[in-house]
């Protein structure tokens, strides 16, 4: 775990972050000069309509991606300076990822997914410590089944389970909760929140879900590539989601 | 653990992977194991003289064996006196072997290639052969028969030599193959020596009396043990020739359709798992780490399948010599043993070409980007990578040169030319397909187009849009279609050709040929055909050849590894040992056949009393009436009778690699539908869900699948014209008609009918068991 110095320290910076997808005329503005930080240690949902560039925003945040101009910093590291080896290792040690669907490696078993990146670094997992992460998500008892063997939600536990075994400064979750039910939205919202709280852990999320933005200690609304709106405040406050919902509403009329 | 987790969790599309390389590996087991066991030995018949003494060894200038430098008599017989009187030397025996066939009941009996099966008597010891009855010949007209014969001592019968039959008596039985004469006789029908055999006194060692007789006879070699085998005759070394030709090409089309098959497998492997790769790129992957994986899926599948190969090739190399020796390209001698080295080297090259098939996977696989993992659905971004261009290029590019090589190789080498630039136009229209199949498909789906059902349209869209992927389960129909059709194509061709070019040079007229002889003899060649012999200059073996008329004329390639020019000369050792100098009057282009050395025939049969003559052309069949060992054929019966070996020969040849290459590519072809169809289970599920009934998504299936076979068939058409074209080009210049191209169509129909079943079969199959699973 990383022990951060300050309580607003920037994990992850944009500045001037600008993407285009294509050129000439048929190019497609994604990021347009956007400038955003999350600070350490919060929890940051982004929001926005179909098309506003949050996907994009996440995916050049955690360096998937290159921007087509401006800078990104990962812990004070500019990524646009790195190889695509360097920006590989810096994700493994410092990025943890949680998708909506295709979280996991259907042939390996919810223990070895989880040691996934931990092998991948070439450390030798700790079997306790493996137990340790998936009890943390719930999961100890099965540690042994295959993805196929385990209900949607279990399944983005593991996936949760193993973003954090590496204890990544940044997790960034893209749609996280989009295929599961209330339920089971609310467990993974809840070890998300967990990360953010307990281990002082950075999370930044993508929903267009109300609620689940409702788990964030701020939201972002994007639109067009840019800064729409941004909303603080204490998470799960009640009457938060629907004043989320009635922003986002407001945001696709204009 | 990745690699292995992977290996294990998608256990049955690497299922085609490992029966190719199982097959690839056995195959390769199997045709070392053979080689190495088809490797020369002693011939039986000197083999109890465990000391060999003989002239220097010279390779044949036609590249085939090699032929030992004969004494002359006086020399033999001085230098067979002098190591008899070595220490631990019971006897030294020249060997003599020349033409001699026992006639039984009119007919010429024993190997109707063997050209020296007659010795003289005392070469029998050389053998260990007992005389089981009777006495030794020690006279003309003696001579001791074979037992196995089953003539009987003091039987007159007629034999055989060079010169014409002869009544001889049966005065002895030996216990060994061969027919003897007197020791004096022997050196009349052959006055040259090849070896001297030593017999040793009880408890001599060999090595020592080697090194003594080494002394004795410093320009002689002296073998021992294992270096004896340098005396295999040349008929052996001919049929070893033309076995390894077989085992080479077996080998070759082996190496390649594996490295076929596992890249394509692994290929369309990296393109249906893009977004687990892409999942592992954003879990903290690097490139390097992924082409590491792909490449240790391939590691462990090679060892598992080149274990399983080994095991299946080391069983099968027993009956695959039995059936080599049947096939008349091995020695019948032949003992195939399973040895630990060649097995090795096969699970080695199974491996390393398991890693070459996987290379560009793996390279394909490490740029797949972490962004993957995030797209619904993955359309394939770009269809040919310059790599993949340069490679298809460059196979192109050699297998055209090849194509034209083939038009202008050596008739022995014409068919592996034509094999390799086939080989290497089927890798570049694999690799080529993915620009090839947009323009293919539109073609082939033109009928198609008005009609009103959903599965044309989704056929053709999606061939279209995933190109790479109609290419890669294309790319073993390609290979099927076209090895069939080549190999069948290549034997059509020549059994055309052959027949035709003697047929015309040979109108309205007789020839006389042997018949259950390898020869003619003088009594029924009547001094005029062409009479074959040996010939030792400069250190190679020739062959030459006594013609009626004309100057010494020498091949271009013969002249120049002798080094002679046009009015030169020549030192030659002829067949007696003796030596003349030559004066070469004339060279001739190479290419034609029997043409190394062409000399008077007078001069030929001066120095080599048995020489055998070939077919005489242009007899009066009654002359030749009730003399034993000669057949009179009209030109058709002779052309045709002429051709019947090398197309037997051929016809085997390409049907066991046609067995082999369709056998094994169908293998692919199953793993590549069945693939192919688990990666089309999502639009399976969609297709259900717009309306499709069960029977309909089932005929989606199947007309996918014989597209692709169509695609295929067209494109493994096109890969074999050009190699086609410069074989019968080929053919032209050597037998002088014209010669068109020849299909054998009921080959090719069999073989794209079978490949459209096996593929409509694999395809339905995958496509019932997809469509029963849940989908995402």
């Amino acid at each position: 775990m990383t022990i951060t110095t300050s309580p607003i320290a920037e994990a992850v910076g944009l500045t001037g972050a600008s993407k285009a997808y294509g050129a000439g005329a048929q190019a497609v503005t994604a990021l347009d000069e956007l400038t955003l930080a999350f600070p350490a240690g919060t929890f940051t949902a982004v929001m926005g309509p179909s098309g506003s560039g949050k996907s994009t925003l996440l995916q050049c945040a955690a360096g998937l991606d290159r921007l087509t101009s401006g800078t990104v910093r990962v812990g004070g590291i500019d990524l646009g300076g790195l190889s695509e080896q360097r920006r590989t290792v810096l994700r493994r040690e410092r990025i943890g990822f949680v998708f909506q669907a295709f979280n996991l490696v259907a042939s390996l078993t919810a223990a070895q997914n989880v040691e996934l990146p931990l092998r991948l670094a070439g450390r030798r997992p700790g079997a306790a410590a493996v137990r340790a992460a998936l009890a943390e998500v719930g999961l100890a008892d099965r540690a042994a089944h295959r993805p196929a063997e385990l209900s949607g939600g279990q399944q983005q536990r593991v996936a949760i389970a193993r973003a954090l075994i590496t204890r990544p400064d940044v997790v960034f979750a893209d749609e996280p909760t989009g295929a599961l039910d209330t339920a089971a939205s609310r467990e993974v919202l809840g070890l998300l929140r967990t990360a953010v709280d307990g281990h002082g852990q950075t999370v930044v999320m993508v929903t267009h879900d109300p609620v689940a933005a409702s788990y964030a200690d701020e939201v972002v609304f994007l639109r067009d590539g840019r800064i729409a709106d941004r909303l603080s405040g204490a998470a799960r406050m009640p009457g938060r989601a629907e004043q989320i919902a009635g922003l986002m509403a407001r945001l696709e009329q204009r | 653990m990745i690699a292995l987790a992977a290996v294990r969790g998608r256990a049955a599309s690497l299922a085609g992977t490992f029966a190719g390389l199982t097959l690839g590996v056995a195959l390769i087991a199997m045709t070392l194991l053979v080689h190495v066991s088809a490797q020369p030995r002693t011939p039986q018949r000197l083999a109890a003289a465990p000391v060999l003494v003989h002239g220097p060894v010279a390779p044949d200038a036609a590249g085939v064996g090699s032929g030992v430098r004969p004494w002359a008599a006086t020399d033999a017989a001085a230098l067979a006196d002098r190591l008899a009187g070595l220490a631990g030397v019971a006897a030294a025996v020249p060997d003599r072997s020349f033409y001699a066939q026992l006639v039984v009941g009119g007919r010429p009996v024993g190997d109707a290639e063997d050209a020296g099966a007659g010795h003289g008597w005392s070469s029998a010891a050389l053998g260990g052969y007992p005389l089981v009855a009777g006495a030794a010949p020690d006279a003309d007209g003696q001579v001791a028969a074979d037992i196995a014969t089953g003539l009987a001592v003091g039987a007159h019968t007629t034999l055989l030599t060079a010169g014409g039959p002869a009544e001889v008596t049966v005065t002895g039985l030996v216990g060994g193959p061969g027919v003897y004469t007197s020791d004096a006789a022997a050196e009349r029908l052959s006055p040259g020596v090849l070896v001297i055999g030593l017999l040793l006194r009880a408890g001599a060692d060999p090595e020592a009396v080697a090194a003594a007789a080494r002394d004795a006879a410093p320009a002689a070699i002296v073998a021992t043990g294992e270096q004896r085998a340098a005396l295999e005759p040349v008929q052996q070394a001919k049929t070893r020739w033309l076995g390894t030709q077989l085992l080479i090409a077996m080998a070759s089309l082996a190496v390649f359709v594996t490295v076929f098959v596992v890249a394509s497998t692994f290929a369309l492997n990296v393109t249906q798992r893009r977004r687990e790769l892409g999942l592992l790129r954003t879990v903290g992957a690097t490139p390097g780490q992924i082409r590491r994986f792909v490449l240790g899926e391939a590691l462990l599948v090679g060892a598992a399948g080149g274990v399983a190969g080994a095991l299946l090739g080391t069983a099968a190399a027993g009956p695959a010599g039995g059936l080599l020796v049947r096939w008349g390209l091995a020695d019948p001698g032949l003992q195939v043993r399973p040895q630990l080295l060649p097995v090795l080297a096969a699970v080695a090259v199974g491996v390393g070409v398991a890693l070459v098939g996987a290379y560009a996977a793996g390279r394909r696989a490490a740029k797949v980007p972490p962004m993957a993992a995030l797209r619904e659905a993955s359309v394939e971004a770009r269809v040919m990578g310059t790599g993949r261009w340069l490679l298809g290029g460059g196979a192109l590019l050699l297998g055209g040169f090849l194509a034209l090589r083939t038009a202008t190789a050596a008739a022995d080498e014409r068919v592996n030319s034509a094999l390799f630039a086939a080989m290497a136009l089927t890798a570049a229209a694999a690799l080529l397909a993915p620009v090839l199949v947009p323009p293919l498909v539109r073609l082939v789906s033109w009928p198609l187009r008005g009609t009103r059902g959903a599965g044309p349209m989704l056929v053709r869209a999606e061939s279209l849009t995933a190109a790479r992927r109609t290419a890669a389960t294309a790319a073993p129909v390609i290979a099927t279609v076209g090895f069939a059709v080549l190999l069948s194509g290549m034997v059509s061709t020549m059994r055309e050709a052959y027949p035709a070019g003697q047929a015309a040079k040979l109108a309205g007229i007789t020839v006389a040929v042997p018949d259950g002889t390898p020869g003619l003899t003088e009594a029924a060649a009547g001094g005029r055909s062409v009479l074959p012999s040996r010939v030792y200059a400069n250190g190679l073996s020739i062959a030459a050849f006594g013609t009626a008329t004309g100057p010494v004329s020498v091949a271009a390639g013969v002249a120049d590894a002798l080094g002679v020019r046009v009015g030169g000369t020549v030192d030659v050792v002829f067949a007696d040992g003796n030596t003349e100098r030559l004066t070469i009057a004339k060279i001739t282009p190479d290419g034609q056949v029997d043409d190394d050395l062409i000399l008077q025939r007078d001069l030929v049969r001066r120095h080599d009393p048995s020489a055998l003559a070939e077919a005489v052309v242009g007899v009066d069949a009654a002359t030749l009436a009730g003399l034993p060992g000669v057949e009179v054929l009209d030109a058709k019966a002779y052309a045709d009778r002429g051709s019947g070996e090398d197309s037997r020969l051929l016809w085997l040849f390409a049907s066991v690699l046609i067995a082999l290459s369709v056998g094994y590519t169908g293998i692919a072809v199953v793993n590549t539908m069945a693939m192919s169809a688990e990666s089309r289970r999502p639009d399976l599920a969609v297709l259900r869900r717009a309306g499709a009934t069960p029977r309909q998504t089932l005929r989606y299936a199947a007309a996918e699948a014989l597209l692709v076979v169509a695609l295929g068939t067209g494109l493994g058409l096109a890969v074999t014209v050009p190699p086609l074209l410069g074989m019968a080009a080929g053919l032209e210049q050597e037998v002088g008609v014209p010669v068109a191209l020849r299909l054998h169509w009921p080959v090719l129909v069999a073989t794209v009918l079978a490949t459209a079943a096996v593929a409509v079969a694999a395809s339905l199959t995958a496509t019932r068991r997809a469509s029963g699973h849940r989908t995402r």
